[in-house]
């Protein structure tokens, strides 16, 4: 029964090509793939209500003790809930928002990719099956944030966001391995936090996983990707930039908590980022036009409460972090949601063009209205239960913190609500359904959380450590946070006045990242231009000296040189062959040198024939035959038969030249001479039985070292490609 | 090139060529040659035709034999996957008196690719050129 687990983040990764391949109903197959993840977990989560972990795997490297394994615990089964829940939503929603976008089928392929991406990461019990999901869901948001890819914003945003995201992946894959190695395995549940955290290696392995972390849910400095990927058609903001993807640095954190957390580093490594965070996202958030731009530094705000809370390392923190992110998915997903319908129906998501929608868009407005309830933390909202736990997490020292955050969160609350206040030209808007009752669950759940005791007392319950959360409603509490609301709502007004004035940033993170983007470019161009002379020698210079150099160096260091026996009748074909390279290089007609060139390869097939190795004399004879055809074939029909534009023994050619003959002849034999060829040669002729063969030389070829051909030969399949892709100019 | 020498002997020799090609693939188990050998000769034997009967016919897709060639050599080692052996595990089957390895197969794929890309290279510089 466990291994229904395994199939659980397939599901939508199979479904989507079938979605991409549908035209009309691919939302209906990405319905179902979510509906049907949302069946399989109903199993799961019933084991995670009673404490039961399932673990289910597959083996993958296991020469590494790497394999495809998940386990769910009540962490992973929460994160899979909403991702499969929310992902429900967004489908129904984006199909009326998409419209009759003929690409939908392509968005809602992304979109599965995606969301199994994402099953994966958070089920995840293997640190490379981790890596390998999470990257998953970066290449997703990439082209997801760049659906629009006509539009140059959006193909620049979601480079800025794939190169961010993979930089600090790249990071966190090292650091995973570091902490595979320390721990002795790459099982996350197996992880023995004392032999890790007693490692002189732990600083690194804690600061890789942070990079990976901290980039992934968007902390300062490198936060920036996150407001950019707000080109991305809303339900994709909605889904995977608020509700879940960027949610995955903190899930990595408290996952990790057991093995990395509760030591000094932690705290003092983490906590600084995520409240530096928190409060910057949220003045930021205030000052902004748009309605998008608002909701995501919002977004960056909550991340970095998060990420503080899961930096506090205990286990109230870690319960708080949880219930929070459940509880932002809930109101950031709906105010998404929010913002892409009025977005749709008035075609502007600038605030100070927008006014009086309550009118015209009712149901809009009161999704709106619930959701920055929960924002602002009121009394009896789920954000008022999950930031009374985080203070709790906090503790009084830092408190003082959230305070402040409580009172500019409201404020960007406040500036959303503004839309639908006052009195507007809105008379002709309407809303569609589809535009809202998707966002209803989330906005319920919003108020659900804050009045239903079991809701969130179940959330704790499952990630193990029952204790009391339900906050006690007293005027002590309740004053600050109505207070907080006023206050922010004053902000707010401020903030609107300020922000049209608010100069454009001149140093933010988007342009230094293009800053360096281009220097990257004007880099790659001089060199390009220093190295790319379009002189086919220059090119072959370089190659074969620094072949004959790294080749060389090595070789003439062990050199053992041949000593020089009798003279045998080899010799003759040896003087032959030294006559033919003599012509070739000194001939002053192409056509002579390349005959010339062939005589050298049919020296070399007497020599074969007189070592008795009459499969090498064919092969290199029928070599030389078709070299000769198509070398004519190009010097008679595409090259003027002239002498060549540099005479062959000028400088650095001919030190090259030698060179590489020189190296290439030692390296022959001292490969022909070395003890462990022979021994393989031994090798061969004992089991040639085994092949079924009698001529060593192609049993070789076909059998024992069958994967080298391989390769061969796709290598001579694309060399052709390459000549028939090269020679077929347009004309 | 339009030689009535030529052609008369191309006649002849092509085809009885492109066979000893085909032989040399076949007997490379036990004695010279293999899928390499044999898809070279193969393919100078049509490069002889070529030169006695002209150009060769415009748009052939030699791209497809070479991903034909690679396909199969790819297949052959897959069999060994399906019947849990690594990749690229050979056997020799008995038909009768008939002794059949199955690496045969792999050189097959060998000889369409060296067939195809040689031919390709050829026929691309050729047109190319005139």
């Amino acid at each position: 029964m466990q291994t229904l687990l395994l199939g659980i983040p397939l599901i939508p990764l199979l479904a989507a090509p079938w979605a991409a391949a549908s035209r009309r109903g691919s939302w209906l197959v990405a319905l179902g793939a979510c509906g049907a993840v949302l069946l399989a977990l109903v199993p799961v989560a019933r084991w995670a209500a009673t404490g039961l972990v399932a673990s289910a795997e597959l083996s993958w490297f296991s020469a590494l003790g790497v394999g495809y394994r998940l386990r769910a615990d009540g962490l992973s089964a929460l994160f899979a809930l909403l991702v499969a829940g929310v992902g429900v939503l967004i489908v129904l929603y984006a199909r009326a928002y998409l419209g009759h976008e003929p690409r939908a089928p392509a968005f809602f392929a992304y979109l599965l990719l995606f969301a199994g991406s994402m099953l994966g990461l958070v089920l995840a019990d293997d640190l490379l099956t981790l890596y390998v999901f999470w990257e998953g869901t970066s290449l997703a948001s990439f082209f997801l944030i760049g659906f629009h890819d006509e539009r140059w914003e959006a193909r620049q945003a979601s480079v800025r966001a794939l190169v961010v995201t993979v930089v600090g992946g790249l990071a966190m894959l090292a650091g995973f391995l570091l902490l595979g190695l320390e721990a002795g395995t790459f099982r996350v549940s197996e992880l023995d936090p004392r032999t890790v955290q007693g490692s002189p290696r732990y600083p690194w392995v804690l600061g890789l996983v942070l990079a990976g972390a901290f980039t992934k849910s968007a902390q300062i400095p490198v936060h920036f990707w996150l407001p950019g990927a707000m080109v991305a058609p809303t339900p994709v903001s909605a889904y995977l930039h608020s509700a879940t993807m960027v949610k995955a640095g903190v899930f990595l954190l408290l996952r990790l908590l057991p093995v990395l957390g509760g030591t000094e580093l932690w705290r003092t490594w983490i906590l600084p980022v995520g409240l530096g965070t928190f409060l910057f996202g949220a003045v930021v958030a205030v000052l902004q036009d748009d309605l998008k731009a608002l909701l995501a530094y919002g977004t960056v705000s909550a991340l970095g409460l998060a990420t503080a809370l899961a930096g506090t390392g205990t286990a109230v923190g870690r319960d708080a972090a949880v219930l929070y992110l459940i509880n932002h998915a809930a109101y950031k997903g709906t105010l998404f949601l929010v913002a892409g319908a009025v977005e749709h129906e008035t075609g502007t998501r600038q605030i100070r063009h927008l006014r009086g929608l309550a009118r015209a868009m009712p149901a809009t407005a009161t999704l709106a209205a619930l959701s920055v309830f929960s924002l602002a933390a009121l009394p009896a909202s789920g954000g008022f239960v999950a930031k009374d736990l985080a203070a709790k997490a906090l503790g009084h020292g830092l408190e003082g913190w959230l305070w402040v955050g409580a009172v500019v969160t409201a404020a960007f609350g406040a500036r959303f609500l503004q839309v639908f206040f006052g009195s507007g030209e809105a008379e002709h808007r309407h809303e569609p359904a589809g535009l809202w009752l998707p966002a209803l669950p989330l906005a319920v759940l919003c108020v659900l959380f804050g009045t239903w005791r079991q809701l969130p007392e179940a959330v704790v319950d499952w990630l193990g450590a029952p204790h009391n959360v339900w906050p006690k409603f007293s005027w002590g509490k309740v004053a600050p946070a109505l207070l907080a609301a006023v206050g922010g709502a004053g902000v707010a007004w401020f903030g609107g006045t300020v922000s049209s004035r608010w100069p454009e940033a001149r140093w933010n993170g988007d342009r230094i990242f293009d800053a360096l983007q281009a220097a990257l470019l004007r880099f790659a161009d001089a060199l390009t231009h220093l190295s790319l002379t379009g002189r086919l020698r220059d090119y072959l210079v370089v190659i074969l000296g620094v072949a004959a150099v790294g080749a060389g160096l090595p070789v003439l260091a062990h050199a053992r040189w041949p000593e020089v026996g009798r003279l045998s009748f080899e010799a003759a074909f040896v003087g032959i062959g030294v006559a033919a390279v003599l012509v070739t290089v000194l001939s002053r007609s192409l056509v002579a040198a390349v005959v010339a060139l062939g005589a050298v390869g049919y020296s070399v097939v007497f020599l074969f024939m007189g070592l008795r190795a009459p499969d090498l004399a064919l092969t290199q004879m029928l070599v030389e035959t078709v070299s000769l055809v198509l070398f004519l074939a190009v010097v008679t029909r595409l090259l003027s038969a002239d002498v060549p534009d540099r005479h062959p023994l000028a400088g650095l050619d001919l030190l090259v030249s030698v060179a590489v003959g020189v190296v290439a002849g030692a390296l022959a034999f001292q490969l022909s001479t070395g003890p462990p060829s022979q021994r393989l040669a031994e090798f061969f002729a004992r089991n040639a039985k085994l092949a079924g063969g009698t001529n060593l030389v192609n049993l070789v070829v076909v059998d024992f070292r069958g994967l080298d051909t391989l390769g061969e030969i796709t290598v001579l399949g694309i060399a052709a490609l390459g000549v028939l892709a090269l020679a077929r100019r347009p004309r | 090139m339009n030689s009535l020498v030529l052609r008369t002997v191309a006649r002849v020799v092509a085809p009885v060529v492109v066979l000893y090609g085909v032989r040399l693939l076949l007997v490379g188990h036990n004695s010279p040659g293999g899928g390499f050998v044999g898809g070279l000769v193969t393919a100078l034997a049509v490069v002889l035709g070529w030169l006695a009967f002209g150009p060769p016919p415009r748009a052939r897709r030699w791209e497809r034999g070479v991903a034909l060639g690679v396909g199969i050599s790819a297949v052959t080692g897959l069999a060994a996957v399906l019947l849990g052996r690594p990749f690229l595990t050979h056997a020799v089957l008995y038909a009768g008196p008939v002794k059949l390895p199955t690496s045969l197969f792999f050189d097959v794929g060998v000889f369409l690719v060296v067939v195809s890309a040689t031919l390709a290279a050829v026929r691309t510089l050729w047109e190319a050129g005139s």
